[in-house]
């Protein structure tokens, strides 16, 4: 494979696959908080994790 | 207008909402569109468009439909009279527009389906193309003298049958039981099965020159307008934006959602799974040149490179040729039929929610009458002797035209019509944890109508000087502007009928928690 081309497909991986995994983490991280929030206020529903 | 009764229907948590969002977006045009596209625009380099229209049109668009239906929870329709009664047609024109979408969409998974089956024995023999186009359409081409027969083809029958069946019964088992379900078995099963294949491509003679074709940049194509214009215009259709479904699906969505992270999720895992069919179709490509003792250039001069021409025709032959071919051959076309699967359900979902809540009808009474009146218009006009070609003319218009429309019509009613979008920006960032800002309202109120425009335009003026794929300009009439027109007229004719339920009587709670409201 030619350099730019291996540079293209890596930066196109690292890119989509990166935007993913970044977003797929912080949404984790952001129901886990809210859950806690939920709990810890009234024990009330948190079913929307 | 008679009272509410029924609870809306909810997804069980964020979870099935976004897989369900996902198996939407993931149709069978990031397997043998996305590809195509890239290579024929710039290779590697599509890559700075494609991110640009991702983060300016795409992204943004998903967000505006996501906070319409969580904020009015209802169906297309019901969000647009809820912003203004007078805006009710553009909610119906995006249900038309799905609808015909819906009704040639299941013929083409009755294809993916036949052709699962035909992989078993290769059935295509050494032609797969005129296998496809003779044997399997039973293709007649329309003449400029008015002649063509809509004669069904008997063979194209029980798998459309199977599609609309199996359709029926999700939709009937619900949001939840059914549609969530069938999105937690497919889309899983997609991946690990697409993965598979990918992997295997990757092994095959020649596949690193697929890869080069690929992904190899070509920087003069970013000085093209045109090519900007298809990456904005790509990116659109893949991600299921403005043609209800999103507005649709977010409806659903429990009040204590977060709306903007998860439509990061599932607007990149679309784009990975884009960028993971680009890197499976073109190693696969990459081997059928290597056989054939050609480039992929000259390839695209012999073959298909993108569309149906590439899974039915180009596929076939490359499955004849590769060692453990009929296993691949397999797998393939049932990544297409689960792909399509997915997408087609949530087609379903706008129209079936959509008329369930006008007319005041059950879902199994709403579903029955949806599943069964398209697959009525499936058999009789696609599938049938005239099919292909039909089925070709009304896609390019219902897409590039009457969806473009519906996109526009709704980023200028929110803006400027009913002067909204502050609002959904505040009621995005109540509700979410990832924060809109100014940017999100200037693509929404600036940047996605005026490409939009653009888009639009270009195509309209390429379709009057041009014409179409070289179709009689009558049949491109009939049934390309035909389905436009359809779902124009169609969007007047149910404004003006009168809703049997009350929908107009609801206040969205904008301290962060939507009303919980009824209908269908």
């Amino acid at each position: 494979m030619t350099l730019s081309a291996v540079v293209f497909m890596i930066l196109s991986i690292v890119l989509l696959w990166g935007g993913l995994a970044a977003s797929a983490l912080y949404l984790r991280r952001l129901l886990r908080e809210r859950a806690e929030q939920e709990g810890t206020r009234s024990g009330e529903d948190t079913s929307y994790r | 207008m008679s009272a509410p009764t029924e609870q809306r229907e909810q997804w069980s948590g964020q979870l099935g909402f976004l897989l369900a969002a996902i198996g939407s977006a993931v149709g069978l045009g990031n397997i043998w569109r996305f590809p195509g596209v890239a290579y024929e625009n710039g290779g590697g380099a599509f890559l700075l468009p494609y991110l640009a229209a991702l983060l300016t049109a795409g992204i943004p668009i998903l967000f505006l439909d996501y906070s319409l239906g969580h904020r009015f929870r209802g169906s297309a329709p019901t969000v647009f009279r809820r912003l203004h009664p007078k805006a009710e047609p553009i909610g119906w024109f995006q249900v038309g527009a799905s609808f015909v979408i819906m009704c040639y969409y299941g013929v083409i998974i009755g294809w993916a389906i036949s052709y699962t089956v035909y992989a078993a024995t290769l059935a295509w023999g050494d032609d797969p193309v005129g296998f496809f186009v003779t044997d399997h359409l039973r293709v007649e081409e329309p003449a400029e003298s008015f002649s063509l027969s809509f004669t069904v083809v008997p063979g194209l029958l029980i798998p459309i049958l199977l599609v609309w069946v199996g359709m029926l019964v999700v939709v009937l088992l619900g949001v939840q039981k059914g549609i969530e379900k069938a999105n937690y078995i497919f889309m899983p099963l997609l991946f690990v099965v697409f993965t598979i294949l990918v992997v295997r491509a990757l092994f095959l003679p020649g596949a690193v020159d697929g890869l080069n074709a690929f992904f190899t940049p070509d920087f003069s194509a970013l000085t093209n307008p045109a090519v900007w214009l298809a990456a904005y215009g790509h990116i659109f259709f893949s991600l299921s934006i403005a043609f209800g479904i999103m507005i649709t699906y977010s409806s659903y969505l429990k009040k204590k959602s977060d709306l903007t992270s998860t439509g990061l999720v599932a607007a990149f895992s679309n784009s990975s799974f884009e960028v993971l069919a680009g890197v499976g179709v073109f190693a696969t490509l990459g081997f059928m040149a290597y056989t054939q003792n050609m480039t992929i250039p000259q390839l695209g001069e012999e073959t298909p490179l993108t569309g149906p021409g590439l899974s039915f025709m180009t596929f076939p032959e490359i499955i004849s040729s590769m060692p453990g071919g009929v296993i691949f051959g397999l797998l393939f076309f049932g990544c297409l039929v689960a792909a399509g699967f997915t997408s087609i359900i949530s087609i379903a979902q706008v129209v079936i929610a959509a008329i369930s809540e006008k007319f005041g009808l059950t879902r199994t009474a709403a579903a029955i009458l949806v599943v069964g009146s398209s697959g009525f218009f499936a058999v009789v006009l696609f599938a049938t002797t005239a099919g292909l070609p039909t089925l070709d003319v009304v896609d390019k218009f219902i897409n590039e035209i009457g969806v473009v429309v519906g996109a526009i019509a709704m980023c200028l009613l929110v803006t400027y019509g009913v002067r909204r979008l502050g609002q959904q920006q505040a009621y995005l960032n109540r509700v979410s944890g990832f924060q809109v800002g100014t940017w999100w309202r200037a693509m929404i109120a600036i940047v996605v109508p005026l490409v939009l425009t653009v888009i639009l335009l270009v195509t309209a003026v390429s379709l009057i000087r041009e014409g179409y794929d070289g179709l009689p300009t009558w049949f491109v009439l009939t049934f390309g502007l035909g389905a436009v027109l359809a779902a124009a007229i169609s969007a007047v004719v149910l404004t003006a009928l009168p809703w049997r339920r009350n929908v107009d009587d609801f206040e969205p709670d904008d301290a962060g928690e939507p009303a919980e409201e009824v209908t269908a």
